[in-house]
């Protein structure tokens, strides 16, 4: 194997793993703050991608145009995480983690049937921006220019991230909520406000992943379900509630698909299933977990 | 050794959480049959001295022997096993179960009788479960339902979950918490009867300095987690540390 | 004090004698016995998917409404259950070898599954699960010369004395029947007590000297046992599988019955398999919203009255019982309950 086609792997998988960071993130984020598994969370991904491709038609192919597309709409489904937490949530902090799953299971039901009467069954592909669609030529190998573009944007949400729980009150308050879940209310925090922003984010950055995503595959139902697995997975592999570990787990699990699906296209899929099997034989709560959860 | 075996010697026990040392090298020996009281003002780390006691957390140094053996870092279902079980603080009963059930599952679990998913519990454990609520007084509630009895009858309750596996030691988290001055007093009789009774030894927290030297042969004081006083009712009432740290400040 | 709202919503006092609770179950037993008598071809499948539904539904209510393990991946044990069956008798294997080997399979898979993912919190517990059912979905479609892929297994032969329609139907019955009776004997024994005990109080359960990883661990593998009975049963009356029996939905499913019917009543999930399926039958005949339509009556059952259906009527006639008693009392004759 050349040097060239290994670094396009790897590439190939970053890229992938930046997607799977920028959702994952949002999800254990929300478990970590709410200590709510979060079923909607792919649904969000997938309204994301499919408002990405109605908006989009709307600009020219320009960067700027994409980029506002795809703020556009993780904004609007930010809307939707808001409104899904006020009605269906709030109502069931007080009770049973099952009687939460089964009420986001639901809500990824309803939102997976809706998009399916708004939508249709066929897939939908907005096209990759024009001055994203190119290449870049890296040594002997030509890398495309959409996979910077996303390791670089992740790169860029975790800095964003990072600035907001180190440096920003509320995000201090939200990562004291991951610390210590019982304490928090005796501290004087307003717990429901810091529920609806920590449900807000995370609904904001399951749409970007899918907003981002859309060009490079093609839009279509079930694509909901895929992706909460697999972001279940990186931030099991990571440890619940830790936004380090979801990086680790994206890029473990990113690398994963990469070179499972070039050498063993067989168990391509299963292959992320095996790395978490492995994973929590050597460590149960995920290599930087902690013992609470 | 001849009379007055150790029943439980703990050395040097330690915890910290943090930089905050909750239990710093207490030291207490506890003789076979006997009653100690562990007092001291709120935050003294009585709580995490019986946490630590019971399993419910490690120590960060120091040693507890129970009888014979060392039990640091065994887990509070082993514990129960080696004949060491507790009443809690708070409530701390099955409450969809029926009082019966309570403590026949505790008879179950001690016993280690609870993998087996092809057997009941049988007619013995059944008949133990009854004479225990009938030590404690509250056989004829046996078949409501736990979570709805009267505050002092569940407390009954927690006390005879904690004493159907006939431990050897009674751990008392503060045994009558929340009660009226006469549910007080008809708790201190029921101990002293069961004390009197199964010939166990206890070890209990409290508040209420009546109940301490109603029932306590020994009291062990402690303050910012460190052991200020150490002996029998009459000498710690009359130390004046003790006057001074605690005792003093609580004319209740 | 109150007694623990979360644990009362989900538990009814235990009766240690409930007669008219047997004689309900029997007589329902005896009236789904005579179904082939009187259904046409087509309500009898639909009875069997009921009866095998109501099965699968039980034996995850066991973990998730009576252990308190929220397990979202039942559909693993049901399926493989079902594939191991199906691939012994199409591999010559005789029938009753692979009837009772199958369940054991599953069972196996589940002690692996479990060692693995219960030494973590509840929480974590329950994305395992879903984990672990999509790695067998994956599994499943890799190994498609072994196991048909996305087609799956068609045309699986049973035994003659098996395959005729009034046969077929009182053998799926009975041994649903005998199943589920044997996990109610579970979970009145000691072990059940010690289930119950650790889902409504851990910390007084590990107290008294339970242990509670290694129950978590057993209560799963007979989950998955019977899981796994549930699927053999449905390669018995089906004779095909295919893959959707591992998918994810089919992990949903038992849960949702379960709610449905009430997870606090040991029928309740079968209750709740007939009403589901039954819907599903003829409501999902006229419309193509059927997932949007459970997905609201979910939401709105989750929110509004989380104890189910049966756990509706156990209400309703405690509600009547209390009234009389009432009356009872007032008339002067009547003692405390």
């Amino acid at each position: 194997m050349s040097g060239g086609i290994l670094l396009m792997q790897v590439l190939s998988g970053l890229s992938l793993g930046a997607i799977l960071f920028i959702v994952a993130s949002g999800m254990t984020l929300v478990f970590g703050t709410m200590r709510v598994i979060n079923m909607t969370h792919g649904s969000f991904y997938m309204l994301g991608a499919y408002l990405l491709a109605i908006t989009f038609n709307k600009f020219d192919q320009h960067l700027f145009g994409f980029i506002g597309a795809f703020l556009l709409s993780a904004a609007a489904v930010l809307l939707v995480g808001v409104v899904v937490e006020f009605v269906v949530l709030r109502r069931l902090y007080s009770g049973e983690h099952l009687l939460q799953l089964l009420a986001t299971w639901a809500l990824m039901l309803i939102f997976e049937q809706l998009t399916l009467d708004v939508w249709g069954s066929a897939t939908v592909s907005p096209p990759t921006p024009a001055s994203l669609s190119g290449a870049v030529t890296l040594g002997s190998t030509t890398i495309p220019a959409f996979y910077l573009f996303l390791i670089l944007l992740a790169a860029l949400i975790y800095f964003a991230l990072w600035v907001f729980t180190n440096r920003m009150g509320i995000g201090r308050s939200l990562m004291a909520a991951v610390e210590d879940h019982e304490l928090l209310a005796t501290i004087g925090v307003n717990v429901r406000q810091l529920y609806t922003v920590a449900f807000a984010i995370g609904a904001f950055l399951a749409a970007l992943g899918g907003a981002l995503i859309a060009p490079e595959v093609s839009v279509g139902p079930g694509i909901d379900l895929s992706i909460l697995v697999e972001s279940f997975v990186v931030a099991v592999v990571g440890g619940l509630g830790n936004v380090n570990g979801a990086v680790i787990g994206a890029i473990i699990i990113g690398l994963a698909q990469s070179f499972g699906a070039t050498y063993i296209p067989n168990m391509a899929e299963a292959a992320i299933y095996f790395v978490m099997v492995i994973v929590l034989i050597i460590r149960p709560r995920g290599l930087l977990g902690r013992e609470e959860f | 050794m001849i009379e007055t075996t150790a029943a439980l010697t703990v050395n040097g026990l330690t915890r910290r959480f943090g930089a905050f040392t909750a239990v710093d090298q207490v030291d207490m020996t506890v003789s076979e049959g006997e009653i100690r009281a562990v007092i001291g003002p709120n935050g003294a780390g009585k709580t995490t001295l019986f946490n630590l006691l019971t399993g419910n957390l490690r120590a960060t140094a120091g040693e507890i022997h129970l009888g014979g053996n060392t039990i640091n870092g065994k887990r509070p279902h082993e514990l129960a096993q080696h004949g060491l079980t507790r009443a809690f603080q708070t409530t701390n009963i099955f409450p969809s179960m029926t009082v019966h059930e309570n403590v026949v599952t505790a008879l179950l679990g001690v016993s280690r009788r609870t993998l087996r998913f092809w057997a009941l519990a049988g007619e013995r454990i059944e008949k133990r479960a009854d004479e225990v609520l009938d030590l404690v007084g509250i056989y004829e509630q046996r078949n409501r339902q736990a979570g709805i009895l009267a505050h002092g009858d569940q407390r009954a309750l927690e006390l005879a979950i904690a004493l159907a596996p006939s431990p050897k030691i009674l751990l008392l988290d503060e045994p009558t918490a929340g009660m009226s001055p006469y549910e007080t007093q008809r708790s201190v009789e029921l101990l002293r009867k069961i004390w009197r009774e199964l010939k166990l030894t206890i070890i209990l927290s409290e508040h209420d300095m009546d109940v301490v030297f109603g029932l306590a042969q020994q009291i062990t004081v402690l303050v910012s987690g460190r052991v200020l006083a150490d002996g029998a009712p009459t000498q710690v009432r009359s130390n004046p540390e003790v006057i001074s740290a605690y005792l003093g400040g609580e004319d209740a | 004090m109150q007694p623990d709202v979360r644990t009362t919503l989900v538990t009814p006092p235990r009766r240690t004698r409930n007669i008219s609770i047997v004689v309900v179950a029997v007589a329902a037993l005896i009236v789904l016995a005579l179904g082939p008598l009187v259904l046409s071809a087509s309500l009898q499948f639909l009875m069997l998917t009921m009866i095998v539904y109501a099965l699968f539904a039980v034996a995850t209510n066991f973990l998730v409404g009576f252990s308190g393990l929220l397990s979202f991946g039942q559909a693993v044990f049901f399926g493989f259950g079902a594939y191991t069956a199906a691939l012994l008798w199409t591999h010559g294997v005789p029938f009753w070898v692979g009837f009772i080997a199958a369940p054991f399979m599953a069972a196996l898979v589940a002690a692996f599954v479990a060692v693995v993912s219960l030494r973590t919190s509840r929480l974590y517990f329950a994305l395992l699960t879903l984990g672990f059912s999509q790695l067998a979905y994956e599994i499943c479609d890799a190994l498609y010369n072994f196991t048909g892929g996305e087609t799956g297994i068609p045309g699986i032969n049973i035994p003659n004395a098996l395959s005729g329609n009034m046969a077929n139907f009182e053998f799926v019955l009975l041994v649903a029947a005998v199943a589920a009776l044997a996990l109610y004997w579970v979970r009145r024994s000691s072990f059940g007590m010690a289930l119950q005990a650790i889902r409504e109080n851990p910390t007084r359960a590990e107290a008294v000297g339970i242990h509670i990883y290694w129950h978590h661990v057993l209560a799963y593998v007979i989950a998955g046992l019977v899981c796994g009975l549930a699927g053999v049963l449905y390669v018995v009356y089906q004779q095909q599988v295919s893959p959707s029996l591992l998918d994810w939905t089919t992990s949903g499913e038992p849960v949702l019955m379960a709610v449905l019917g009430g997870m606090g009543m040991y029928l309740g999930p079968a209750v709740g398999s007939f009403i589901y399926l039954f819907l599903q039958n003829y409501v999902g005949q006229f419309t193509v919203q059927w997932p949007l339509l459970v997905g609201a009556a979910v939401l709105i059952l989750v929110i509004v009255y989380p104890r189910g259906f049966v756990g509706g009527l156990a209400d309703a006639f405690g509600w009547i019982r209390r009234r009389l008693g009432a009356r009872e009392m007032v008339a002067g004759e009547g003692s405390s309950p």
